[in-house]
């Protein structure tokens, strides 16, 4: 029997009667190999992460070759081990989803070719999910999140304003028009030889630092616009560096960190602040890698008080790269019966409101 | 019993299943540039169906490993792994070199497949077909294509027939012939390919030999082990290297042949 046949008489069959869902997802988009087993879009059975951080630390970041060789080694031992950390063989599972974009695509490639090779072994339904719905749902797995929403996504690879809407279509209502905000994390704490990645050390780096030491630029755009723009931020950082170096002056290093992370903060913070007014929904959920710092939380936190809107964050873990919250944006596929076959596809970019 | 086979290393995405006694049951090779990831499981969802077998029928993968398209081989040895692991079954890596080479295992004399490996460079290796008897020479490595001529002249004495494979075929015949007076050169083929029923013949005496039966409950023998075969570091790995040591060691693999990698593909009379 072809697996379509099989796995259409499967989704049939268990969503007859209400019974648990179970989920294993698979996410490879960037630089982490990642499976989790997941119920009911909210309960974590497993989630094994295998980062490649200390590979592409003495590169400074993420060089897509090194990663997707580094999936190929982990991709089959970290989907046995949560399937054994969740006590489960693939027989028992009622689909398989996988991140299928936006990311490195060579990296892609691996997650996808395995997800639909192992739903094809067990017969169970695909989805495909994107990864930014992945991160947006993210939060569902600590708390309960219902759409409608507004969503702040904002990582290494994404800044994204976002709105959910009842029925779970996502639409854009901003983002990056050139670097992510995480990538401006990134490349000035290489440029403060603070290392890889750049979202802790800096943070770390400012503690005790004075933010007002510089005044950076806060890229607002034209006066209502929702998207944001950090490579000016990130330019006026390597000119001070580069002057006081050539003033043979030392670089006040804290007192950096503290004034560009106070820049990004600000940015992001007024566009949500405007986001909200303009929307009037009640509940922002923060996602992301940099949805883990710590300055950016308490400022949007105020913020969100001010204005008496519920501010969601997900578990420290779920803010980074996982599969557990991409098997929480497929369980919303799944109830929808938004499955797909096996022609599934890695792709380097989607636009979020085409998935 | 019986074996899939699996190749996406080259512009060619291609499967057989075949029994375990060295007979193909189905082949299926196809030339559609970037299209390996969307339909290597579809093809082979279609291929078992007309086969009227499952795939839990299957008891072996054979993996070609490369040398080749780094995003290209690891789709189907990403799909080999995932097979091998989810069904319990052993997996056979085979370098996809030798499959090429393979099928010229009825000619008599040296057969030479010369993939571009861009910048002057292949991926080659020497085999000898003595019509059906196949050995390796010269294993699998990257090498600078017009030095390469050299190494070749001194195997074959200058009498033997070479018979060149791939899309750097007619570019190292003319280079060959011209340089090291290497007379007896033909191209049996323009084009980087791996047909599927040359694996499978490589892998199934392998199988045949006992590396068979279904493994109870654990994960397939060596699939979280396969990788490709690249025969390079990533660029950005080689560059880093080179600094670190101040050295030039382009992180190359070594290319001398040992009695080790020679009995992995050695004389097969295969079919």
């Amino acid at each position: 029997m072809r697996w379509s046949e099989t796995m259409r008489a499967r989704y049939r069959h268990d969503t007859a009667a209400p019974r648990s869902i179970d989920i294993l997802a698979v996410e490879s988009s960037c630089d982490e190999t990642a499976a989790a087993v997941i119920r009911d879009g909210r309960i974590v059975l497993s989630s094994v992460v295998a980062s490649q951080i200390s590979s592409h630390q003495r590169f400074g970041g993420v060089v897509p070759e090194v990663a997707s060789r580094a999936h190929v080694e982990q991709v089959t031992v970290v989907i046995e081990q949560a399937l054994a950390d969740a006590h489960m063989t693939l027989a028992d599972l009622q689909a398989v989803a996988v991140t299928h974009g936006p990311g490195l695509i060579g990296a892609l490639f691996v997650g996808v070719t395995a997800a639909k090779t192992l739903a094809q072994v067990s017969g169970a339904p695909l989805i495909g999910v994107h990864h930014l719905a992945g991160h947006l749902y993210a939060a569902a797995l600590s708390q309960d999140v219902e759409p409608p929403f507004l969503a702040l996504v904002v990582s290494g690879g994404h800044t994204e304003l976002l709105y959910v809407s009842t029925s779970g279509s996502i639409e854009r209502l901003g983002s990056t028009r050139d670097d992510a905000a995480g990538e401006a994390y990134d490349k000035v704490a290489r440029a403060l030889g603070l290392g890889y990645p750049g979202g802790p050390a800096i943070q770390a780096a400012a503690t005790g630092g004075d933010p007002t030491y510089m005044r950076f630029p806060r890229a607002m755009l034209e006066g209502d616009s929702l998207d944001f723009s950090f490579s000016g931020l990130k330019s006026a950082v390597m000119l001070h560096l580069d002057r006081e170096r050539k003033a043979d002056r030392s670089i006040r290093v804290a007192d950096v960190a503290a004034s560009f992370q106070s820049a990004v903060t600000d940015a992001l913070v007024q566009k949500a602040r405007l986001a909200l007014s303009r929307t009037s929904q009640h509940t922002l959920v923060l996602a992301g890698g940099v949805a883990a710092n710590a300055h950016l939380r308490t400022r949007l936190r105020a913020v969100c008080d001010d204005a008496g809107t519920r501010l969601i964050v997900p578990d420290l873990r779920f803010c980074t790269d996982n599969a557990a919250m991409i098997g929480a944006a497929a369980f919303v596929r799944y109830k929808q019966g938004k499955l797909d076959d096996l022609t599934l596809t890695a792709q380097a970019s989607i636009p979020i409101d085409q998935w | 019993m019986a074996l899939l086979a699996i190749d996406t290393a080259t512009s060619t995405l291609s499967l057989a299943v075949g029994d375990g006694a060295g007979h193909v049951l189905a082949a299926w090779t196809t030339r559609v540039a970037r299209m390996h990831a969307t339909l290597l499981n579809p093809l082979i969802d279609e291929m078992l169906a007309n086969l009227n077998m499952n795939l839990s029928d299957l008891e072996g993968v054979i993996a070609g490993v490369g040398p080749g398209s780094y995003t290209g081989v690891r789709i189907g040895v990403t799909a080999a792994k995932t097979l091998a692991f989810a069904l319990g079954i052993p997996v056979l890596p085979v370098s996809s070199l030798t499959a090429a080479a393979y099928s010229l295992r009825w000619c008599a004399g040296l057969v030479v497949p010369v993939w571009d490996a861009r910048r002057g460079a292949v991926y080659t290796a020497v085999y000898r077909s003595e019509h059906g008897h196949f050995s390796q020479l010269v294993t699998d490595s990257r090498r600078d294509r017009a030095a390469f001529g050299e190494t070749l002249s001194t195997i074959t004495g200058g009498n033997e027939p070479v018979y060149l494979l791939g899309d750097s075929a007619s570019l190292a015949q003319r280079e060959w012939q011209e340089k090291n007076g290497l007379k007896r050169i033909i191209v049996c083929g323009e084009a980087a390919a791996v047909r599927a029923e040359d694996l499978y013949a490589l892998g199934c005496e392998r199988f045949a030999q006992g590396l068979s039966g279904r493994e109870e409950g654990g994960h397939g023998e060596n699939a979280h082990a396969l990788v490709p075969r690249y025969l390079q570091m990533a660029e950005a790995e080689a560059r880093w290297l080179r600094k670190e040591r101040g050295s030039g060691d382009d992180g190359s693999e070594r290319t001398i042949i040992s009695p080790d990698d020679r009995s992995g593909h050695r004389s097969c009379n295969a079919d």
